[in-house]
């Protein structure tokens, strides 16, 4: 150590060997916890999901068994479709909303500070607890949500929030929005901030409207921000369990299942291990694509 | 000068329309949950619900911490959301300036297997975990969920701090190392105090992602004395009844500590983070 | 000079993280070797998973009984309160990493998938050694050996609103049309309340088989045949539908689990439902009035002459063969019965959620009360909800899977036709009794 010496000056490009130490040096606690700890279950879930594995039972190779009593499983296509839908419409929705709300607290007014403070809140309440409480509006005979619609006269009957096979998804999707829009709001707004003043200003004597202003320079200086925002969430959205499962478990008929929360009925209501790891396996790929597109496209960028 | 006013007037009305509307939309649940932890049962198992509450009764509350483990629950959670964000931090913070700012072979490698490890769903790794976990030694053991939640944390945090750390301009750590410093004194009295605003943002959402975590922390903790504050919740669920009263103001009283972490913190935030990432 | 104050600030900063790392694990590794320690340490150690009961003086006289036992037999226990809905994943967990309790307590529908993975030991000494009714002993037997033993029954009692209802159904047909007299949607009262979720609770399914027996249905015979798809089967889903399709139940009851059917009870938004006990008990505590407004009657049947089945549950002990304390559980269950007065108490605390399994208690100043003898009478007709077919593991499994929930889900939501529906839950039957 003591011959550590005046450091010749580093350029980006020179590569020295003790870099290369130092920098594996930095990185041991997290190979450990990525690939120590999450190494051994994950390669153990995926060969699982070629087994027959039931819970309290040795397991024996089954091959691709699991896989292809997939795909002639009409849940499970429901649940894939499902999750797809799932994930593009809170992430739309959440997106669009988090950005307006976040260009507007950026312009300055009275009670800024207020509106900024209580819209955040929702994404500091427990997934399980947000979806705990959703659930006891949404229901059909003490909801409050039904109470305030027949009050106002806008439906007569309660709406079937948590029964109509058209609406279970969209209900359970309204909680998810309410609680993730936050956090776009909060990243964009944060980037918001940190954009220069002088360009606009530019922009404006150019004679640029606001919506042109927004287009040309606002949104590709926090694009990386929206990125990263958006690839985050939908890792989130996409695997989200606890939001669905308590809402509607997925029901009724599988009309609101969505791949994790079928993964959990396969597990613990048909006592079907292996499969259950299979459909949940499944989606990795799909998700492994997702990333790519983001890496590539983010490096174009 | 009219139509000048008329328009900012008319974007006046548009902005606090819009954000009156969020408001709302934002509150309603919350406030819910708030007026039924203050009402009694019998007043809350009615068809047609009222908006306020005719019977405000803090009993609820009071049984909450006199006849339940709830008390002992919230301490667990604090514990093992303040370790788990602290270490997640120290690791992401060192992996973080590795994969930005130092090169070495193989570091493109660690940052997509970083992002890998993120996606896989919980619903594919819990028994397998619990397994490996348990087999470690930890049984009914809270302690378990400082080895499992920094798997799920560290590449959150190091995701968002590399995007913070790239955005540090290298001249400034140049003119450092050129000064003899070596790396890691770079990384200590550079590179951290200036993104610490980031860090700050990094660290809550760490806290509040192990504060809320629900599957691992039910599967992990069994006994009263070793669960968290979300799993107590779900243990006021019986099999065919629900004490919502009680459920309603453990919902509360969970949602607490880190709704006034983001109030305290969110100016400091957003604010913060902006000086965080001068270009 | 400034190369060691370099080396130094290095140093110091080095040990400083790992010191912080070591920290962390030191801690963790601390509190492993204790835990180890006390596992090695020679005195047995009794894990009890107990279910959590909305009655708390349950809990709290279970504890005190295992604190006794542990305490004249000198061994240690560890009494865990598990919540129903979050037994089968910890289970799940602990039964594949080898730390599954010594004992549990749970319905049998659920205990008994554990038989089938050959999780639990055979019971019958300890079965041999209780005083049964004869009607609680059939809730022991798997594949024809105890594996199972029943702690109390829990018979399911129909609820009515009597300032709702003119008369007592006796008829399903009759149920129907005086539901559809006292029937009020438009101010969010419903005449029935009869849930249809598939959340992995047992009402919605129970109900539906007792229908289906009642009709004179029989979805699997004695000798494990599937005799699902009759014209008998068919009507009686038919019926069941026609309750949802006419309105008479909230729109909501197709989703509902174990628990919204007794809150819409309370909530008086329904005025009959299917249910245990336990609304009881919530009404003695929440909502006196109500109880004052409320019958608790037998279920209706075909016809006058026709046999009303009572289909319904029990609260077993499982001892899990594959626990570290197999005999020590057992010598806990023998102590638990052997003091019945203690037992008798217990059923009693448990208002009438419980009726007892041991003979002898029937005649007591509790069971003669008003609100609690429509129990005792519903649980000495109580059948198994798999009735009439063997008890073993194809049973539960076609029990647990919910399938004439789902069918009838699928008439109901789905407004698939009931002759496909029955024929779906017939090849669903056959695909487990294969």
């Amino acid at each position: 150590m003591s011959k550590i010496k005046k450091t010749v000056p580093i350029k980006k490009g020179v590569q020295t060997k003790r870099d290369h130490l130092f920098g594996f040096l930095l990185m041991i606690p997290i190979i450990v916890v990525i690939f120590g700890v999450m190494g051994y279950p994950f390669l153990r879930a995926v060969y699982l999901s070629f087994t027959d594995k039931v819970v309290g039972a040795k397991e024996t190779f089954a091959g691709l068994k699991n896989y292809e009593s997939l795909i002639s499983d009409p849940i499970y296509w429901k649940s894939l479709k499902n999750t797809f839908i799932y994930t593009a419409g809170c992430i739309g929705a959440k997106f669009l909303l988090g950005l307006l709300l976040a260009v507007i607290l950026n312009q300055s007014f009275k009670g800024k500070g207020f509106f900024r403070t209580v819209l955040l809140i929702p994404w500091a309440i427990p997934g399980m607890v947000a979806a705990t409480t959703w659930r006891w509006m949404y229901d059909s005979t003490y909801g409050i949500i039904n109470s305030l619609l027949i009050a106002a006269g806008i439906t007569k009957v309660g709406v079937s929030w948590l029964s109509d096979t058209h609406l279970t998804l969209l209900s359970t999707m309204i909680v998810n929005i309410w609680r993730g829009v936050p956090f776009f709001m909060f990243s964009i707004l944060g980037a918001l901030q940190t954009l220069d003043k002088q360009q606009y200003e530019a922009a404006y004597v150019d004679g640029a409207g606001s919506l042109r202003q927004f287009w040309y320079i606002t949104l590709p200086s926090i694009a990386g921000v929206l990125g990263i925002t958006t690839l985050l969430s939908t890792i989130w959205t996409f695997n989200d369990f606890e939001n669905v499962y308590l809402i509607t478990g997925g029901g009724p008929l599988y009309s609101s299942s969505t791949i994790a929360t079928y993964t959990y009925d396969m597990a613990f209501i048909q006592n079907n291990f292996a499969g259950a790891l299979s459909v949940a396996v499944s989606v990795v790929p799909i998700l492994l694509v997702l990333i790519l597109i983001y890496t590539k496209h983010n490096k174009e960028a | 000068m009219v139509m000048k006013t008329r328009k900012k007037i008319a974007r006046n009305v548009l902005t606090y329309g819009i954000l009156i509307i969020a408001l709302i939309i934002t509150i309603f649940p919350i406030y819910w949950m708030l007026k039924s932890s203050v009402t009694v049962d019998s007043e809350m198992y009615v068809a047609r619900p009222s908006l306020f509450t005719s019977s405000f009764t803090l009993n609820n509350y009071k049984e909450l911490f006199s006849e339940t483990h709830f008390g002992r629950a919230l301490i667990n959670s604090l514990e093992i959301a303040g370790v788990t964000t602290v270490c997640c931090l120290i690791i992401s913070i060192l992996g973080s300036y590795a994969m930005t700012r130092v090169r070495f072979p193989g570091r493109k490698f660690f940052r997509m297997s970083i992002l890998f490890s993120y996606l896989i769903p919980t619903a594919v790794l819990f028994i397998p975990m619990y397994v490996f976990v348990s087999s470690l030694g930890f049984y009914d053991n809270k302690f378990a969920l400082l080895i499992i939640y920094p798997t799920s944390v560290v590449p959150y945090c190091c995701y968002m701090l590399m995007n913070y750390f790239k955005a540090i301009p290298y001249a400034l750590e140049e003119a450092a190392l050129i000064d003899g410093c070596t790396k890691l004194q770079s990384l200590l009295h550079i590179i951290v105090p200036i993104s610490l605003p980031g860090i700050a943002v990094v660290a809550t959402f760490a806290f509040t992602m192990s504060w809320n975590e629900y599957l691992y922390a039910m599967i992990m903790t069994t006994s009263n004395a070793q669960q968290t504050a979300v799993v107590a919740i779900s243990s006021f669920k019986y099999a065919d009844s629900a004490i919502w009263g009680r459920i309603m103001s453990a919902s509360v009283i969970t949602s607490l500590p880190v709704t006034i972490i983001y109030i305290v913190a969110q100016s400091l935030l957003i604010s913060g983070k902006a000086d965080g990432s001068v270009k | 000079m400034s190369k060691m104050k370099k080396f130094l600030s290095c140093t110091l900063c080095v040990a400083m993280i790992m010191s912080l790392a070591a920290c962390g694990s030191s801690n963790k590794s601390a509190d492993t070797s204790k835990k180890e320690s006390s596992n090695a340490g020679g005195t047995k150690k009794l894990v009890f998973w107990d279910k959590s009961e909305y009655v708390a003086a349950y809990n709290k006289m279970m504890k005190e009984k295992i604190d006794q036992f542990a305490e004249e037999n000198n061994v240690e226990v560890d009494y865990v309160i598990v919540p129903s809905g979050d037994l089968k994943q910890k289970l799940a967990a602990a039964i594949e990493s080898g730390n599954q309790p010594d004992l549990i307590m749970g319905d049998n529908t659920t205990v008994a998938e554990y038989v089938a993975t050959n999780q639990l030991a055979e019971v019958t000494d300890v079965i041999d050694k209780i005083d049964y009714k004869e009607n609680a002993k059939a809730y022991s037997k798997f594949d024809d050996k105890d594996y199972l033993v029943p702690v109390s029954l829990t018979a399911p009692g129909m609820y009515i609103r009597n300032d709702k209802w003119s008369m007592t159904p006796t008829t399903w047909e009759e149920l129907k049309a005086e539901a559809e007299k006292i029937n009020d949607p438009e101010n969010g009262f419903y005449a029935l309340g009869l849930p249809l979720g598939a959340s992995g609770g047992g009402d919605a399914e129970t109900f539906v088989r007792t229908v289906i027996l009642d009709f004179g249905g029989r979805l699997v015979d004695e000798n494990g045949n599937v005799t699902a798809n009759s014209p008998e089967t068919l009507a009686a889903m038919e019926y069941i539908a026609s309750l949802y399709e006419d309105g008479l139940c909230p729109p909501d009851a197709i989703t509902w689990d174990d628990s919204a059917n007794n809150s819409a009870y309370l909530a008086g938004t329904v005025g009959m439902i299917c249910n245990s006990g336990s609304v009881v008990t919530s009404m003695q505590e929440e909502n006196p009035d109500l109880l004052a407004k409320t019958d608790i009657i037998q279920y209706p049947s075909l016809s006058a002459d026709s046999t009303s089945y009572t289909l319904g549950g029990a609260n077993v002990f499982g001892i899990f063969e594959t626990g570290a304390n197999t005999e020590v559980a057992k010598d806990f269950v023998s102590y638990y019965f052997s003091d019945s007065d203690f037992y008798n108490q217990m059923v009693e605390a448990m208002g009438s959620m419980w009726q007892p399994v041991i003979k002898g208690y029937d005649d007591t100043d509790f069971w003669k009360e008003e609100t609690h003898s429509g129990w005792l009478q519903n649980s000495m007709n109580l059948s198994l909800t798999t009735y009439p077919a063997p008890t073993e593991s194809k049973a539960a499994v076609a029990f647990s899977n919910q399938l004439c929930t789902k069918a009838m889900q699928e008439i109901v939501v789905n407004a698939t036709e009931p002759q496909t529906a029955l024929d779906n839950l017939e090849s669903a039957l056959k695909e487990i009794y294969k």
